[in-house]
């Protein structure tokens, strides 16, 4: 079957409810440390952590304000998490035709 | 959209039928792919692609006629494979599930992580995001 995306750092990233909600976050807009800190009442080296977590995988990119690190969605990586499902889908459900007309050959 | 795939699917036949065609070698090799799997956990077997290098595996759950787990090694990145069969009027309803893990692990490990993702991937991405994903240009993974 076609080769499966190196995305598992991106599942990895996605699997953490609250980097979902930061996700979600940026989604709608980009934001300083400080500000995503507030908004999920966590400190900052937490926050920190789970934006570096989401950096590494590039789910998130930084640019530099002043003296502010903005925040801003990366989405490409997510392309990743659904190449893999739809491959693995398109195998399973020929896989699993091929099961029905196998055991109905072979009752 | 959905980050795991999860399929199901209903044969006219009884469970016991279903999963003797899950476990059994030769009969994976008519359906599947030629193994040399046996539902024993902690087996590792392979699985051998019409191209590319063999699938790597190991069972990690059996519960005979009801649930079969192993992990799916494909060039390099592991996933787990969950079957569940459960009887019904018409004959056997067959669920998959088909999920990615963070690292190549196996034993507890791999269980632990199973079961972490299995409660993380419940829960789906909001929707934005995924809007997001689809109209983001299309990136190529080698």
């Amino acid at each position: 079957m076609a080769s499966v995306p190196a995305s598992i750092d991106v599942f990895a990233a996605i699997s953490a409810p609250t980097r979902r909600a930061i996700l979600s976050q940026l989604a709608e807009k980009e934001m300083p440390v400080l500000a995503l800190a507030e908004s999920f009442e966590m400190t900052l080296p937490a926050v920190s952590q789970h934006l570096a977590i989401l950096r590494e995988a590039g789910l998130v990119k930084v640019h530099k304000a002043g003296r502010q690190r903005i925040y801003r969605l990366s989405p490409e990586p997510l392309k990743a998490v659904s190449d893999w499902v739809s491959t693995y889908e398109k195998f399973w459900n020929e896989k699993l035709a091929a099961l029905g007309e196998y055991l109905e050959k072979n009752p | 959209m959905n980050e795991n795939v999860q399929l199901e699917a209903v044969y006219p036949h009884p469970p016991e039928r279903v999963w003797e065609a899950l476990t059994d070698a030769e009969q994976l090799g008519s359906w599947l792919m030629p193994t040399d799997f046996k539902p024993l956990i902690g087996f590792r077997f392979r699985l051998d692609q019409p191209s590319g290098s063999p699938i790597e595996g190991k069972v990690i759950e059996v519960e005979e006629g009801k649930r079969l787990a192993y992990t799916w090694k494909e060039e390099g990145e592991e996933s787990i494979v969950v079957w569940n069969l459960e009887a019904t009027s018409e004959g056997t309803r067959l669920t998959l599930e088909h999920v990615p893990v963070e690292e190549p692990a196996v034993t507890c490990l791999a269980l632990n992580m199973y079961f972490n993702w299995r409660y993380a991937l419940r829960r789906s991405l909001p929707r934005a995001l995924w809007r997001l994903a689809l109209q983001a240009p299309l990136v190529v993974f080698a």
